[in-house]
């Protein structure tokens, strides 16, 4: 559908369409208000003037045959492409059939404004009936005031007495009807919608959301070069900041299962020099990343940027020799720095889901 | 007619009756009472939001077993009592005749009393179905489908002896209450009985869950809705002493709202596992109920027409207003909040929090207050004792209203936008489910304020009741007298067809109520139920093994689905936050369904796994070990509890029956299995440290924990 595509240009070019839109509006405003102006008389000769010589409906048979048969070509160019529709074009929808609505309010209330106006001119004139529509009467009869209170008897149900409470007869307000056909109109246009096949369905919209996330992050990734994995990641000196960062992180993070000085708790003791699944920037980062979820440790992946991990897993290597306060005792084999072994079968188990 | 004489009677002899107030006085003090029990037990459970060490460390006052006796307490004691002292008054007043039966109306008021005090001492004592608003077990279920059923047949043959020839809409909205209430009820309880206080359902998973929120969402309406709109009906004519606005607006929105109202359901489960078409059923459904709701809303401002002057003086118009006002502005959010994109950002947050409270104190608690002021004076035959305490109740209740809901409309968005917020790396900004909660804090202690000014005005109002009652005498009966309906009945051929067909004949209403409140429920639950691609079956999903599945039954006990959710929404950040998005095939075996509405806490569905068995351990005894900050209940006493496995067996065998595949006879050697697999988990604790007997209740907790979401894990190794 053609229509969607002009709409994502206003969202793209933001006021220039909106602006073209308003001029087109203002076009059909001004046309309604002359129509409206118009006296019967005049209405009743243009409507007399004859459209050509010959038979007039011919003409406007084939006019409108040539509209459908457009309609038709158009309706096929569009059955190529797959039309669908995510919570951001239907909220888009939204605002501008709210847009059309205040359009529709406006045209009202300045056709309304001209009554008046006119009226005010005519005030001296004799009681002239007006011939527009949008009078005051019919203000007060679209909000359900159209009777008076002094007219009120006249539409007192005369049978209805129930404890004293009597029923006037007042028609649904007219603006409440409308609002009821609108919320039809949107039910049937909805259901169309996303029972037709147009619309997304849940997991095809997640899909989209996915795609565009990964493009951006690509894209943000290599601007900055922050892309980092177990195998690329060097060890930041003692002196770095990164490392009074990572042991920020740990405090925050860490600290409930191996201790605030890494003493080790429901977690293993980081301060000595015995590693379940290696020790190293190298193996830290990896255990970090992944995780080791049979033995408790979880996934940081998803929380931890690559950078911060490496802050974080500098940190521990750093933390080698301390005195903890309550250590728990050794765990796994000792491990000594330059044997470089990514070797742990469980992680690299990990690694590979 | 109604009033004036049939021609062909000669002679008329007036009918002379009486009105029983009794029964409407002890059903308006029943209401103050558990009005008063209901927003007190609301208050504690919003202060335990923020300081979680105010549940004592009881198992009776953790927040996950008084926030359903909370919401059961406002719901069926304060508003349902709130209904039938409005009904048991106007009702015989506006179809001349007293009550059918006054032994039923006695044995409606003591039974419902009785129910709602065994609520009361079950719901804390650990024993719900965790169907939200329907959390009372079997025995309870059967006690209130029979006083309900009988209360139906007491109004529906007081209307059969009415004296008047048409019957109001008042009585409508009554009957079709009644009705459909009973429809909800049997329906959403059928369940198989385990034992004394302890049942499955009959409903697994994706269908329990579109059963409940069927349940729930029409209980909001047609126990929280159409009561207190038939109440609208006698009260504010009565207050304003102005005539209905419009009779044809009524037969509308009557008609639309009560045949409306049932399909919208499901937009509690938009992006859940729920077949999508069902949930496109849902939003388009609660997008045309705004119209019809507003019709009752109209119907009611504009009876106001011309009485506005006496709303300035007259606390009970004051009232009536803010609630039919707070009842428009419930009714707009309500379509809105079913619309997808809105739904994406505040379900399961505190927005829906907000929104409810404002219909709870807003349009329910105002109109009781309003009623109640206007009942009391005229019950015993006095003047309100202090209109000045009144105006203070009304302005103190209207600002405890702004601020309670506006700090949790602020508190759902906050979170929300926490929640889905990414970091340019495309990592969550806030992983840590706690940091989105500590933010509330504030938010959450300015919430308990308002409902504290609430509660304040609360208080005054039955300081000034009371004094109203005992400076008078109670006026026991009220005679009247009318014509027969004989004597008025009038068979207007010329008459319009729903006036003769329906609003002469009280049966014929009660079944085309029925027919309209029963079309959307079947058409969304039975494709669902028999449909099998509705629900596509993952192969790697088995059974609950006996030591999960009572572990499960712990889970549903403590209430746990209060606070965290097993439904994964597909959405990036819940994906990233929580893994997979949740499949309806994974919920097969889930009796009940545990998807939750609401996340104080976060998502569990593929919390198996995820932490060790120790973390567990220690986050159940003191979570904030674990997770610093957290403001999680303790459960210190699931370590000391031993597990009841006398009850494996039954258990078991009403699983087989529910059509769970396990073994035939395995009801025999289950706890044999159990067994196992609870020392293979003791073995675990001790590996890191913990001490921990192979019966207790949190051993069987951390196997279902364990378990959970697990199953489409196995799929990719």
């Amino acid at each position: 559908m053609k229509f969607r595509n002009y709409l994502e240009t206003i969202a793209g070019i933001e006021v220039y369409p909106l602006i073209s839109l308003v001029i087109f509006f203002a076009f059909f405003i001004g046309l309604i208000i002359y129509v409206f102006k118009l006296d019967k008389a005049s209405l009743d000769k243009m409507s007399n003037i004859p459209l050509m010589e010959e038979v007039p409906g011919k003409k406007i048979l084939s006019f409108l045959a040539l509209f459908l048969i457009g309609n038709i070509a158009w309706a096929q160019d569009t059955a190529e492409k797959k039309y669908a529709m995510s919570g951001n074009d239907l909220l888009l929808t939204i605002l501008l059939f709210g847009l059309f609505v205040i359009i529709i309010l406006v045209v009202i209330l300045l056709v309304d404004a001209i009554n008046i106006l006119d009226k005010m001119a005519h005030v001296s004139g004799s009681g002239k009936k007006s011939n527009t529509i949008f009078t005051k009467n019919w203000w007060s009869t679209f909000g359900g005031v159209g009777i008076s209170l002094s007219e009120e008897d006249k539409i007192l149900i005369k049978d209805h007495d129930y404890d004293g409470i009597h029923e006037l007869d007042n028609r649904m307000p007219p603006w409440l009807q409308s609002l009821f056909y609108l919320t039809i109109f949107f039910a049937i246009i909805y259901s169309v919608i996303y029972f037709g096949g147009y619309g997304d369905l849940q997991i095809a919209e997640l899909e989209k959301e996915i795609a565009t996330a990964e493009i951006a992050k690509k894209a943000y990734i290599e601007k900055v070069g922050a892309s980092m994995d177990e195998n690329t990641v060097t060890l930041l000196l003692a002196d770095d900041p990164g490392v009074a960062q990572g042991q920020t992180i740990f405090v925050e993070k860490c600290a409930a299962c191996h201790g605030p000085d890494g003493g080790g708790g429901v977690g293993p003791n980081l301060t000595d020099e015995f590693w379940l699944h290696g020790g190293g920037i190298n193996n830290v980062f990896k255990v970090i990343k992944y995780g080791v979820p049979e033995k408790g440790m979880i996934s940081w992946e998803k929380q931890l940027s690559p950078t911060d991990i490496q802050k974080v897993a500098s940190f521990l290597v750093s933390l080698k020799g301390t005195q903890p306060a309550n250590p728990k005792e050794p765990q796994g084999e000792l491990y000594e720095d330059g044997k470089t072994a990514l070797s742990d079968s469980t992680v690299a188990l990990n690694a590979n889901n | 007619m109604s009033n004036t004489p049939n021609r062909n009677l000669a002679s008329i002899e007036l009918d002379e009756f009486q009105y029983d107030n009794k029964i409407v006085r002890d059903f308006a003090i029943a209401t103050i009472l558990f009005g008063l029990i209901g927003m007190l037990v609301g208050l504690l459970a919003a202060f335990q939001l923020v300081y979680p060490n105010i549940n004592f460390d009881l198992p009776f006052t953790t927040f996950g077993r008084i926030r359903p006796l909370h919401t059961n307490a406002v719901i069926f004691a304060f508003v349902g009592n709130g209904f039938f002292t409005g009904m048991y008054y106007s009702l015989p007043r506006v179809l001349r005749t007293p009550i059918w039966s006054a032994s039923l109306s006695r044995f409606h008021f003591w039974a419902w009393q009785l129910i709602i005090l065994g609520a009361a001492i079950s719901l804390p004592m650990g024993y719900t179905t965790s169907k939200e608003y329907a959390e009372l077990e079997w025995p309870f279920d059967i006690a209130i489908a029979v006083v309900w059923v009988s209360a139906l047949v007491n109004i529906i043959m007081t209307t059969l002896n009415r004296r008047v020839e048409h019957i109001y809409a008042a009585v409508w909205f009554y009957i079709a209450s009644f009705v459909t209430v009973a429809m909800l009820h049997v329906v959403n309880s059928i369940e198989i009985p385990v034992s004394f206080m302890k049942s499955y359902p009959v409903y697994a998973g994706v269908q329990d869950a579109l059963v409940q929120w069927w349940y729930g969402h029409n209980a909001v309406a047609f126990f929280l809705t159409t009561p207190y709109l038939g109440l609208m009906y006698y009260f504010l004519p009565k207050a304003a002493n102005r005539p209905i606005y419009s009779y044809r607006l009524s037969i509308v929105h009557f008609w639309a709202l009560i045949f409306l109202y049932i399909w919208a359901g499901p937009h509690h489960l938009l992006y859940t596992a729920l077949p999508e078409w069902a949930q496109t059923l849902g939003t388009v459904f609660s997008i045309m109920l705004l119209a019809p709701s507003w019709g009752g809303m109209m119907n009611g401002l504009m009876t106001l027409r011309g009485a506005w002057d006496k709303v300035r003086e007259d606390v009970v118009l004051k009232f009536m207003v803010v609630a039919i006002t707070a009842y428009g502005m419930a009714t707009f959010e309500g379509p809105m909040l079913s619309l997808k994109n809105v739904n994406a950002i505040a379900h399961y947050t505190d927005w829906i929090v907000a929104h409810v409270h404002v219909g709870a104190l807003g349009w329910n608690g105002f109109l009781t207050f309003g009623i109640l002021y206007w009942l009391f004076p005229r019950l015993y035959n006095r003047p309100l004792y202090s209109p000045k305490a009144a105006n203070f109740h009304f302005w103190i209740g209207t600002l405890g209203i702004l601020f309670y809901t506006i700090p949790m409309y602020w508190a759902g968005w906050v979170q929300s936008s926490m929640w889905q917020e990414f970091t340019q790396e495309g990592l969550l900004k806030y992983p840590n489910f706690l940091e989105t909660v500590t933010q509330l804090a504030p938010l959450y202690f300015m919430r308990s304020l308002g409902g504290s000014l609430y509660l304040i005005g609360f208080v005054v109002m039955i300081y000034n009741l009371t004094m109203t009652a005992l400076n008078g005498k109670l006026v026991e009966t009220e005679t009247a007298r009318a014509m027969p309906l004989q004597a008025i009945w009038h068979a207007n051929k010329n008459e319009y067809w729903h006036r003769r067909l329906l609003e002469r004949k009280p049966l014929a209403l009660t079944i085309f109520s029925l027919i309209a409140v029963a079309i959307g429920g079947m058409i969304e639950m039975i494709p669902t139920f028999m449909v099998e691609s509705n629900i596509p079956t993952i192969s790697n999903v088995k059974p609950y093994t006996p030591l999960e599945l009572q572990g499960r039954d712990i889970y549903v006990r403590e209430g746990c689905y209060v606070c965290h959710t097993q439904m994964i929404r597909p959405f990036r950040a819940e994906i990233e936050r929580y893994g997979e998005y949740s499949k309806a095939g994974e919920f097969v075996y889930d009796y009940p369904h545990q998807w939750g509405s609401k996340r104080t806490g976060p998502d569990l569905h593929r919390v198996g796994g995820k932490y060790s068995d120790a973390w567990h351990y220690n986050h159940m005894e003191d979570p904030t070990s674990m997770s610093p900050g957290s403001i999680m209940p303790r459960y210190g006493w699931l370590l000391e509890d031993d597990l009841d496995t006398t009850s494996t067996g039954p258990k078991i065998r009403a699983m087989q029956k529910l059509g769970v595949p396990y073994e035939k006879g395995y009801d025999q050697t289950a706890n044999m299995d159990l067994h196992q697999q609870a020392v293979a988990i003791k073995e675990s604790l001790k590996d890191n440290g913990i001490k921990a007997n192979e019966n207790k209740e949190i051993i069987a907790l951390i196997a279902y924990l364990q378990r959970l979401g697990t199953d489409i894990k196995s799929d990719s190794k």
